[in-house]
């Protein structure tokens, strides 16, 4: 028998009972556009974390005085004293690895223009803090490095600031408002981040220069955080470590029980624990895709089993006229493959119109992975194969004189 | 004359661990090239069981069966399968044809199964077959559009198909109106002029009457196996 001969012969038979294949079929069909579907779901949330890490900023390393414990900072006396601004700028000197360097303070003040007023957290900072937080303005312009890095009285504002002070809408730029007891003047207003991974208000914030927060506002010379740009996603693990090395250079570092007065931490730490997130998400959709698929076995399976039943005499019959049990095995495992193959090949086309839906309304950048297409179809063959094979094997075992008889 | 079928105390029980059935005892006879016979008995005699072991379709548990020159008796299956395509052809009581299918692509089945036959000629074969059953305007059609002696026919054409050395007919005209069956017996007789052994397992005396040797079986073992003259059928009415 040839494979023609086989194609033919499953073909025809699968026609004829049209309804019957098209039920099972639909089985497979929502199986594989299951997985399909919900690997593209997956993978697109997966991106849109991605995509939401990459908004908090470009490589970032921070910097903090004291030790990072389970529920929260534990900050021994005089911690604060640890970081200091020539700290930041020995980092920018001496650390190969690392692009950008900002020192920051931040303080939570009263902001008033004219009869509004709202409380934000008003952030020191110098320059390169607009690159290592990917910063742009949505309207007016970011503080120049000679204003950031000086005394200047110059500010940024986020969105929310902007509404809560200027709920007429009216042309911002080159007003001066009042921040805690110091006027300054708005410069820009920073396009919108939205919330962060942890709901909080990113454009609730106002940006300063780090000296005028420090001295103006707060009259101390302490920092409470660098933040650092990596020079790629590669060098952070690298740059992580340059900069240790620098802090641990530094006087007086290492408390009198032994522990580090400060830590390094990474957003990429972050980004892998929503990484784990969403991993969990797509092994257990995937799982449930998995389920649907193998139910759509069994009604392979199933079928298959009633299509040997009806076809008794038929297998006597090819048996007689010279058929040996593995031309009628292979027959109808032919049969069953052809039924999850092209399952397989619909639920994929299925799964990824399915995709494509979900990506439009979720927002999400929805992407079928060659991956997922070749993993749902050859899923899909081992179905035919697996649940085909008991049928197959039943219908090869029947003695051809009593198939013969089989009423 | 070559012996195309010779079984020496062929024997053949039945045991399904409670009951144990002796179907058939101590069987001996040859059939060599070219004889038309019937075996005939009443029903338990033993025939059917007979033919499964003739068609090596089953095995016997004792005794030696040898087709042609081949030896049955330790064959695998699959040696049984090729055997059974390449040196016999079936004609069943109930036609056994594939509905829904066409005539022409059933008397092309056995080909499916023999290598040797290129996929190429097997429907100009198949045509030839169904000529000679003087049905090839019907080719196309399915056996429900048939009548029962012409669906015998196209059963008949795929037994011829390949040119077997034997042709096991399981109560042939069973299912077939007079006409029919005078007919059905008609080509068979033919074929046997034109040299085919054909072995006729029957229990009408009609059928067996037309057989020049007729064997005769009774709870498992030949009560008689003689040689008769068989009635012509010049007078039959042939049904095309």
């Amino acid at each position: 028998m040839t494979i023609k001969d086989l194609v033919k012969i499953s073909t025809t038979s699968l026609i004829r009972n049209g309804v019957r294949s098209w039920l099972t079929v639909l089985g497979v069909i929502i199986g594989v556009a299951s997985v399909i579907a919900m690997q593209a779901i997956g993978n697109g949330s997966d991106e849109s974390i991605k995509k939401e890490v990459r908004s908090m900023g470009v490589n970032v390393i921070m910097i903090f005085p004291g030790t990072f414990r389970m529920g929260g900072v534990a900050q021994s006396a005089g911690s604060m004293s640890v970081l200091e601004v020539e700290d930041a700028e020995k980092i920018k000197e001496t650390v190969k690895t690392v692009v950008a360097v900002s020192p920051i303070v931040q303080s939570g003040q009263q902001i008033v223009y004219q009869t509004n007023n709202w409380r934000s957290n008003v952030t020191g900072i110098w320059a390169d803090y607009f690159t290592i937080k990917a910063y742009k303005v949505s309207s007016g312009r970011l503080l120049t490095e000679r204003e950031a890095n000086g005394m200047s009285k110059n500010c940024l504002i986020g969105k929310t600031v902007y509404k809560k002070l200027f709920p007429a809408g009216s042309n911002p730029i080159g007003e001066t408002i009042r921040v805690g007891t110091v006027p300054m003047k708005i410069v820009g207003i920073l396009e919108a981040k939205g919330s962060g991974t942890f709901g909080q208000d990113q454009d609730d914030i106002i940006l300063a220069p780090l000296k005028t927060v420090q001295k103006r506002l707060l009259a101390t010379t302490f920092i409470q955080q660098i933040q650092v740009s990596a020079k790629s996603e590669a060098k952070m693990t690298q740059a992580m470590a340059d900069i240790r090395a620098y802090m641990l250079s530094k006087p007086n570092i290492i408390s009198s029980d032994g522990e580090e007065r400060f830590s390094i931490r990474s957003q990429s730490e972050l980004s892998s624990m929503l990484g784990s997130i969403s991993k969990v998400m797509i092994l257990l959709l995937s799982s449930i895709a998995a389920i649907s698929l193998l139910v759509g076995g069994i009604g392979i399976m199933n079928i298959m089993l009633v299509s040997v039943t009806e076809r008794t005499r038929e297998i006597g019959l090819r048996m007689a006229l010279g058929a040996t049990d593995r031309d009628v095995k292979i027959q109808f495992l032919a049969e069953s493959i052809m039924l999850s193959v092209w399952g397989g090949i619909l639920g994929i086309i299925f799964g990824y119109l399915i995709s494509l839906l979900a990506g439009s309304i979720l927002n999400w950048p929805v992407t079928v992975s060659s991956s997922s297409i070749l993993l749902a179809f050859t899923f899909s063959a081992v179905v035919g194969i697996f649940f085909g094979y008991y049928p197959a094997k039943k219908a090869s075992e029947l003695d051809p004189i009593e198939a013969l008889r089989y009423e | 004359m070559k012996p195309v079928i010779q079984a020496e105390n062929l024997g053949r029980v039945f045991d399904n661990g409670t009951v144990r059935v002796e179907a058939l005892k101590d069987v001996n006879f040859t059939i060599g090239t070219g004889e038309l016979v019937a075996i005939t008995g009443s029903s338990g005699s033993g025939k059917s069981t007979l033919l499964g072991i003739l068609g090596c379709l089953d095995r016997p548990t004792s005794g030696k069966y040898i087709l042609d020159g081949v030896a049955v008796a330790g064959m695998q299956n699959r040696e049984l399968a090729a055997l059974r395509n390449r040196k016999i052809g079936f004609v069943f009581q109930s036609f056994q044809l594939l509905q829904r299918t066409s005539a022409l692509d059933n008397v092309e089945l056995p080909m499916l199964y023999n290598p040797s036959i290129p996929e190429g000629s097997r429907k100009k074969l198949a045509m030839e077959a169904l000529d000679r059953m003087g049905l090839s305007d019907r080719a196309l059609h399915k056996p429900s559009e048939l009548s029962g002696g012409q669906q015998q026919r196209v059963a008949i054409a795929r037994a011829l198909v390949s040119n077997p050395k034997l042709i096991l007919a399981d109560e042939p005209t069973g299912n077939l109106d007079s006409e029919s069956t005078a007919s059905v017996m008609e080509i068979l007789s033919g074929l046997n002029k034109s040299g085919t052994t054909v072995v006729i397992v029957t229990h009408e005396p009609d059928v067996a009457a037309r057989c020049r040797r007729v064997i005769s079986l009774r709870d498992g073992h030949i009560i008689t196996d003689q040689i008769q003259e068989p009635k012509n059928f010049a007078d039959a009415i042939r049904v095309t």
